[in-house]
C-alpha cells in the first residue's frame, strides 16, 4: 500500500492580497511528512501558488492511485465561504466568482471517495477554514460523507469560519504548532508508532487556543479500520510486549475490511450523533453488530473507533460521555479477551479511559468548588428530584472504579487520587440529601462503592449512604423504579413519592429488587444487621435478587443469556438481613465463584464497568466474602 | 406551559437530557389537566372550543357564534436549587398547585371580562345600586336573563358568580323575602323555561324535515 501526501500552498494571487507564510508553511508540512519515510515521495506532490487548474490536475493525479494506504491533503492559503460551502482559494481565485475559480472541499471528499484509501487525512489552515468544521453536521450527511466511500477521514480545520488563521513571521500560528508535533519538539503519546491526525488536532487546538484565544481550531475523525495514521511519531519506544503494529491496520479489501464498509453508515451515524445524544446502548447495538464479522479483527477495529469516537463525545453536555464511549468500545470486547491483541488493546484503551478520567474529575473538583449546585441540570430543576439522586449514585461509583482502574492499570497518581478524595468529600458534603433510593439501577452503583470504599479509605462515607438509602427506601416500602422506564414514569413516581396520587403500576416499579440485595449486604458488612432488622417489615412481601451470569465475560451483552436470578421473598422465607445473607452465601457465592473463574484484574474492572455503563446488572462478584 | 431557563454551557455528569425532557413534559401535562379540572365548573366541556390557530374567533352577526379574541395567560414561579439537593419531593406538587392556580386565576380573569363586554354589548346589565337590595338585584338579573336549553333539550338554569361574601349577603336577603317574591321567581322562571323551550323548537323546526 502506497501513501501519498499532497501540500499545497499559496502566496501569490492575482486577485486577493498576498499571503507570506503559506508557501513556507506547506514546504516545512511537506518536508516533515516526507523525512519520516511514511509517505511515497514519488507519488506524492508539492505545490505552491499554484493555480485552479494546477490544483485540479494535481489531484487528477492522484485519483489515478490505486491500493492507497493514506492520503494526506495539506493546504495553506486564502479560503472563502460562500452559500454554506467552503473554497480553496489559488493564485487565480476571484472572491465574486468563487464557485468557478476556487476548489469547494467536498471536491476534496469526492477524490477520495474515487480512489478510497484506508485513511484520509484534511489539514486546512486557512482563513474561515473551519467554516468546513462549521458544516460537520452538514458533512456527516450520508449524500455527503459518502462521496469519500469508506474510508477513514480525519480533519483539521485552523480557524472558526468568522476568524482568520494567523500568521506570524514564521507561518501560521495553527501549522506551526503542527510542526511541533510532527518533528518531535512536542509529545503526544509514545507508545504508537502514528501520530493520528485528530490526536494532533486536538493537541493543536488546545496550543492555539492558549497563544492566541481569538483563533479556534477544529479537529475531527473517524478511524474505521485501526489507528488513524497521520505522521511518524518521533516519540513511540517499542516495548516488545505490545500488539504487532503494522501501517496498514484493516486493509479496506481484506475481508474485515468489507465488513466495516458494510457498516460504514451506521458508524458514521453513531459518531455524528453522539455529541448531542451519547447513549451507550446504541453505541453498543452498533460495534456489537460488527462483533461476530470481525472476529480476531474486532480489536483492530476498537483501537481505531473508540478513541475517535470518544473525541467527538468530548463535545457532548454530558461530561461523561467520552469515558463513557471508551467504556462502551472495551465491554464490547468482553469475550474475546482471552485473545492477546484483544487483551492489549483493551488495556490501552482503559489507560486512556484512566487520563479521561484523571482530567474530568479534576474539572469537577473546579466545578463544585466553584458552585456547589454543580451537579444539577440547569435545564430541568424539577425532573432532578428524580434523576440527581440517581446521578449522584452514578458519580460515586464512577470515582471508585476511577481508583480501582489507577490500582489496576499501574496507573496510580497523587494528584489524581486528592482531586477524587476531593470531588468525594463535595458530593458528601453538598448532596448527602440526594442519597435517596429512587431506582433498582441504583443497585449496581451503590455495590461498587460499597465494594471500593473501604479500598479508598470511604468506609465512613458508605456508613452514611447505605443508612440514608434504606431509610429513603423504607419510605416508599422499597418500591423503587425499574431501570430504563421513561421520564414520563419519573414524574409520576416523583409524584407517587410526594403522596400525591398517580398513575404508578407495578409493571413501573422493580420486582424483584436488586437494589435491597446490595444493601443487605452493605447492611451486613457495616454492622447495622441488627439495627436495620427492626425495620424490614416495611418491606413485607418484596421479591430480592441477585443475577449472576454463567460467565462474566458476557455481562456487558443487552441481553445476558446465561445465569441464573437468585430470588428470595421478605416474609416468606427470609425475616432478617442475616437470613438473606445466609441465603446468599450458600446459593448465590458459589455461582459467583463459578461465573468469575479465571477473571484477570482487567477483565473484572471491565466487568465492573460494564455494570456502571449498563446498571440493569449488578456486579456481586466484586463484593467478596460477605461473612 | 412551563418554561425552563436555557442552559447553560455548564456539562455534568449523566445529566439524562432525554428523560429529563419527558419529565418536563409529563409535568406540562400535569400541569395542564389541573389547570382545565380547576376551570371546569366555570365552562362546560361541551362548550370548550380548542383554536389552533389564529388571533380570534366568531361568525359575525347571525353566525350563532360568540365572538372574542385571545388573551395571553401567563404564570411564574420558581424552584430554588436548594429544593432539588435537599430532594424535597413535595416541592413538585407544591409548583404544580401554585402554577396551576395562577395560570386558572388569570384565565378567570379573562372569562369573567369575556362575559361583562358581552353583557354590555347585549345590555343585560342590571345595577344594584338602583335595584336596591340583593333580592331585587337577583329578580332583575332573573328578568334580563334568557334561560338555555341542554342537548338533552332541558332548560338550564343560569349560575351565578359572586364573592363568597356577596354570596351569602345575598342568601340572607333571599331567605328574608317573603312568599310574594318567591312566588314572582317561580312565575319568572316558568315564564322563561317557556319560552326556552319554544325558542329551541323553533331552532331545530329550522332544519328541513
Amino acid at each position: 500500500m502506497k501513501n501519498i501526501a499532497i501540500c499545497l500552498g499559496c502566496d501569490e494571487y492575482s486577485k486577493l492580497s498576498r499571503l507570506n507564510g503559506a508557501v513556507a508553511d506547506c514546504k516545512r508540512v511537506y518536508d516533515a511528512l516526507l523525512s519520516s519515510g511514511l509517505y511515497d515521495a514519488t507519488a506524492s506532490g508539492l505545490l505552491l501558488s499554484p493555480t485552479l487548474q494546477d490544483a485540479r490536475a494535481c489531484l487528477n493525479d492522484v485519483a489515478g492511485c490505486k491500493d492507497l494506504g493514506v492520503l494526506t491533503l495539506y493546504f495553506a492559503g486564502h479560503g472563502g465561504m460562500k452559500s454554506g460551502t467552503f473554497y480553496l482559494c489559488f493564485g487565480d481565485a476571484d472572491l465574486d466568482k468563487l464557485s468557478t475559480t476556487s476548489l469547494p472541499i467536498i471536491d476534496l471528499f469526492t477524490v477520495v471517495g474515487e480512489i478510497a484509501p484506508r485513511q484520509a487525512n484534511f489539514i486546512i489552515d486557512a482563513c474561515q477554514a473551519a467554516g468546513a468544521m462549521f458544516d460537520l453536521n452538514a458533512l456527516m450527511k450520508p449524500e455527503i460523507i459518502g462521496r469519500a466511500g469508506s474510508s477513514s477521514i480525519a480533519f483539521l480545520a485552523a480557524s472558526a469560519s468568522d476568524q482568520y488563521a494567523s500568521e506570524t513571521e514564521v507561518g501560521g500560528i495553527a501549522t506551526t504548532a503542527t510542526m511541533k508535533y510532527l518533528t518531535g519538539e512536542k509529545q503526544i503519546q509514545h507508545t504508537r508508532p502514528f501520530l493520528d491526525l485528530v490526536e494532533v488536532g486536538l493537541a493543536v487546538s488546545r496550543d492555539v487556543q492558549t497563544a492566541t484565544p481569538d483563533q479556534n481550531p477544529v479537529a475531527w475523525g473517524l478511524n474505521l479500520y485501526g489507528d488513524g495514521v497521520f505522521a511518524s511519531n518521533p516519540h513511540y519506544t517499542a516495548t516488545g510486549s505490545g500488539p504487532a503494529y503494522s501501517i496498514e491496520g484493516i486493509a479496506p479489501n481484506s475481508h474485515a475490511g468489507q465488513v466495516i464498509r458494510q457498516h460504514t453508515e451506521p458508524l458514521w451515524e453513531e459518531y455524528r450523533l453522539i455529541a448531542s445524544d451519547h447513549n451507550p446502548s446504541r453505541l453498543r447495538r452498533t460495534i456489537l453488530d460488527l462483533r461476530s464479522e470481525l472476529g480476531n479483527d474486532f480489536a483492530a477495529f476498537i483501537r481505531g473507533f473508540g478513541p475517535a469516537l470518544a473525541s467527538r463525545a468530548g463535545g457532548s453536555e454530558d461530561l461523561l460521555a467520552a469515558s463513557d464511549a471508551i467504556a462502551t468500545c472495551a465491554i464490547a470486547m468482553l469475550p474475546q479477551m482471552g485473545t492477546a491483541n484483544t487483551a492489549e488493546t483493551c488495556r490501552e484503551l482503559l489507560k486512556a479511559r484512566a487520563e479521561l478520567d484523571h482530567q474530568t474529575i479534576a474539572h469537577l473538583k473546579t466545578a463544585l468548588e466553584a458552585d456547589r449546585f454543580g451537579l444539577l441540570s440547569r435545564g430541568h430543576a424539577l425532573a432532578d428530584l428524580h434523576y440527581l439522586p440517581m446521578r449522584v449514585s452514578k458519580v460515586l461509583a464512577w470515582l471508585c472504579l476511577s481508583r480501582q482502574a489507577d490500582a489496576v492499570l499501574g496507573m496510580t497518581n497523587a494528584s489524581a487520587d486528592v482531586n477524587s478524595d476531593a470531588v468525594m468529600g463535595l458530593v458528601f458534603q453538598y448532596y448527602e440529601d440526594c442519597f435517596v433510593s429512587v431506582s433498582d439501577e441504583q443497585a449496581s452503583w451503590t455495590l461498587i462503592f460499597g465494594a471500593l470504599a473501604e479500598k479508598f479509605g470511604w468506609r465512613e462515607r458508605l456508613l452514611i449512604l447505605a443508612e440514608k438509602l434504606l431509610m429513603s427506601g423504607l419510605s416508599v416500602a422499597g418500591r423503587v423504579l425499574r431501570p430504563d422506564v421513561s421520564g414520563k414514569t419519573a414524574f409520576n413516581y416523583t409524584l407517587a413519592r410526594a403522596g400525591t396520587g398517580s398513575p404508578i403500576g407495578f409493571d413501573d416499579l422493580a420486582n424483584p429488587t436488586e437494589l435491597l440485595s446490595v444493601l443487605f449486604l452493605l447492611g451486613h458488612l457495616l454492622g447495622l444487621s441488627e439495627q436495620w432488622d427492626k425495620s424490614l417489615v416495611a418491606f413485607d412481601g418484596l421479591t430480592v435478587n441477585a443475577y449472576v451470569p454463567d460467565s462474566y465475560l458476557h455481562f456487558g451483552e443487552p441481553f445476558v443469556t446465561g445465569g441464573n436470578n437468585f430470588t428470595s421473598r421478605l416474609g416468606h422465607g427470609v425475616w432478617t438481613v442475616s437470613e438473606y445473607v445466609a441465603f446468599y452465601e450458600k446459593t448465590v457465592v458459589p455461582a459467583i465463584q463459578t461465573a468469575a473463574r479465571g477473571l484477570t484484574p482487567e477483565v473484572s474492572l471491565v466487568c465492573g464497568v460494564a455494570a456502571y455503563i449498563f446498571p440493569d446488572r449488578v456486579p456481586y462478584f466484586m463484593f467478596g466474602p460477605v461473612r | 406551559m412551563t418554561t425552563s431557563p436555557p442552559p447553560d454551557n455548564r456539562r455534568i455528569p449523566a445529566p439524562t437530557l432525554r428523560e429529563s425532557a419527558e419529565f418536563q413534559s409529563a409535568l406540562n401535562q400535569f400541569l395542564a389537566r389541573y389547570v382545565q379540572d380547576s376551570l371546569s365548573h366555570m365552562v362546560a366541556p361541551e362548550n370548550k372550543l380548542r383554536l389552533h390557530h389564529g388571533r380570534g374567533w366568531g361568525g359575525g352577526e347571525g353566525s350563532g357564534s360568540s365572538e372574542g379574541s385571545f388573551k395571553l395567560s401567563s404564570a411564574e414561579t420558581s424552584v430554588p436549587f436548594e429544593t432539588v439537593v435537599t430532594n424535597d419531593v413535595a416541592a413538585l406538587p407544591r409548583f404544580v398547585a401554585a402554577l396551576a392556580e395562577s395560570i386558572a386565576s388569570g384565565m378567570k380573569k379573562n372569562i369573567y371580562a369575556a362575559v361583562s363586554a358581552a353583557s354590555e354589548r347585549t345590555g343585560n346589565v342590571v345595577s344594584a345600586k338602583s335595584a336596591g337590595s340583593p333580592a331585587q338585584v337577583f329578580l332583575q338579573m332573573l328578568q334580563t336573563i334568557e334561560f338555555g336549553v341542554n342537548s338533552k333539550g332541558e332548560v338550564s338554569l343560569p349560575a351565578m358568580h359572586v364573592s363568597p361574601e356577596m354570596g351569602k349577603k345575598m342568601l340572607d336577603d333571599l331567605n328574608a323575602q317573603g312568599p310574594e317574591f318567591k312566588e314572582e321567581v317561580e312565575r319568572i322562571k316558568r315564564e322563561k323555561s317557556a319560552e326556552a323551550l319554544r325558542r329551541e323548537q323553533e331552532r331545530l323546526d329550522k332544519y328541513r324535515k
